[in-house]
């Protein structure tokens, strides 16, 4: 194997080695974003239970019932 | 140690993998007699190949799962799985690149089996920019579920190509067996093992965050409801 | 819409006149491609609209009620575009032999078997990812982000099969009208599949 040869090698194995390590440092962080949004969502849902809606008759929305030009964007 | 088994502790079980597939790609197995070192490029290729054919695969089952059962778990898997295909697709190109500038001297050919490639990742990456593009979540599955499964068909015909037609892509599984000596097999199943467990940790990670966005919406409807009710 | 896609392909006829240099460049290398090239994109221009022009009035809710089976309606609309698509091309393949001096050498039947079954190609793959846009907020870019990568076969194919077809001696296409075939079988199957969830989106 000529030097060139072998350089471009340590070069393929230096590109190997990163991606392995851009992969799992990618993973590592949307695991541990993807848990705190969990419990942020967590924590905001046991908030909005917690206090009863003022007004309880009218918490349905209107929802249109006619499918016409506006609606198809929906 | 409870505190690292409390953080997802098997993440980490991907590590030791990488290290041990490094290690047989590039010190434990011998240099191709006519290739050179370059053979060595092709341990990755064939794992990211092998990965995204079986993740679109996953799509394209999860597409019909989603548009029997209509249940968004499936649009979830179809996603996460396109997604992670397309990363692999991407890393299969370049690295065959690399090997077609040394082993064929020009970096990319015409050929049917480079073309198919292409197409593959050309339609998968519009498969998931559409996605992006609608917001009402029962219709975007239903559509890209649709899409997903017309987008699969290039799969099999790319499989195919250089068994079809005349391709100077080699081919190493073949009807008589594996086309490669068993010094190269084992570093080649082992890169495989290697980017198939990446795959399956970055499916389980990818896909509680899709679920944690599925939170996060049914929140703010939530929120908006209560708010519009005021 | 035969009328406007024919007057699409002899202005591009027109602008590949010029564009390309008769004198200079050796058009028979490049005329299948050109012919090719616009066909497809008149069978886009033609077809993106197939479902969509039923928007406006709301035609498609009462074709969805009427009896009958939904897959007739697309098969209807599949064969209306070929019919369309067909009539463009007897209209504007000689044309292009005209404009760009290509010898004629009397393959009849195989020439008009390209044409039809590349013609079925990209009508085929227009009429599904139409049906498939039709509700959706960026139906156009939808239509032609997808519509174009999976056209490339039929490009390839019917190129290549015109290429062998008008060479001199004549070559063997047979290979590539196969492959064709192939593929305009199996997107004739993937509607029959499909047509249940073409259209609730």
């Amino acid at each position: 194997m000529s030097p060139l040869q072998h350089e471009y090698l340590v070069y393929l194995f230096a590109a190997y080695t990163a991606l392995f390590v851009i992969m799992f440092g990618f993973m590592y962080r949307m695991l541990q974003k993807s848990r705190k949004l969990d419990q942020d969502v967590q924590l905001l849902k046991e908030e909005l239970l917690g206090q009863p809606p003022q007004n309880a008759e009218v918490t349905s929305p209107v929802v249109p019932t006619v499918r016409g030009q506006g609606m198809q964007d929906a | 140690m409870k505190r690292l088994l409390a953080r997802d502790w098997w993440i980490w079980a991907v590590l030791p993998v990488m290290v041990v597939a490094l290690y047989f790609d590039f010190v434990g197995s011998p240099n191709d007699v006519t290739l050179g070192a370059s053979a060595r490029i092709l341990y990755f290729h064939i794992g990211s190949a092998t990965v995204a054919g079986v993740a679109f695969t996953i799509t394209a089952i999860a597409s019909i799962g989603y548009l029997i059962q209509r249940t968004l778990t499936w649009d979830i898997w179809a996603a996460a799985s396109a997604e992670i295909g397309l990363v692999f697709t991407t890393m299969l190109l370049v690295s065959g690149t690399i090997w077609g500038r040394i082993a064929w001297g020009a970096w990319w050919t015409w050929d049917p089996r480079l073309t198919a490639t292409l197409i593959l990742w050309v339609i998968f990456a519009a498969y998931l920019l559409l996605r992006e593009w609608s917001d009402n979540r029962a219709r975007r599955a239903t559509v890209s579920a649709v899409i997903a499964l017309i987008a699969y068909i290039d799969v099999p015909i790319d499989y195919m190509t250089i068994r079809w037609w005349r391709s100077i892509h080699p081919v190493i599984f073949t009807n008589q067996g594996i086309n490669m000596p068993i010094s190269m097999q084992i570093p080649m199943f082992i890169s495989m093992g290697a980017m198939t467990l990446v795959f399956i940790v970055w499916m389980a990670v990818r896909m509680r965050l899709m679920r944690a966005e599925l939170g996060v919406g049914d929140l703010k409807n939530a929120i908006r409801a209560r708010i519009e009710g005021q | 819409m035969w009328v406007a896609m024919t007057a699409f392909v002899v202005m591009v006829v027109f602008l590949f006149a010029f564009a390309l240099d008769t004198n200079r460049v050796r058009l028979a290398s490049v005329f299948p491609g050109i012919l090719w090239m616009s066909f497809l994109l008149a069978g886009m221009i033609g077809m993106s609209r197939t479902y969509a022009h039923e928007i406006p009035e709301d035609t498609l809710t009462g074709l969805v009620l009427a009896p009958g089976d939904r897959m007739a309606i697309f098969l209807a609309k599949l064969t209306s575009a070929f019919l369309f698509m067909a009539v463009m091309e007897l209209l504007t393949t000689p044309l292009f032999f005209v404009f760009f001096s290509e010898p004629w050498n009397g393959e009849w039947i195989l020439l008009g078997m390209t044409l039809a079954l590349g013609g079925l190609g990209i009508v085929e793959l227009a009429t599904l990812l139409s049906a498939v846009s039709v509700n959706l907020k960026s139906a156009e870019m939808v239509f032609m982000l997808l519509l174009f990568p999976l056209e490339i076969p039929v490009l390839i194919t019917t190129v290549e099969a015109t290429t062998a077809i008008l060479s001199n001696p004549v070559g063997n296409p047979w290979l590539w009208l196969h492959g064709l075939l192939a593929y305009d079988a199996i997107f004739l199957a993937l509607p029959l599949l499909l047509y249940e969830y073409l259209w609730e989106v």
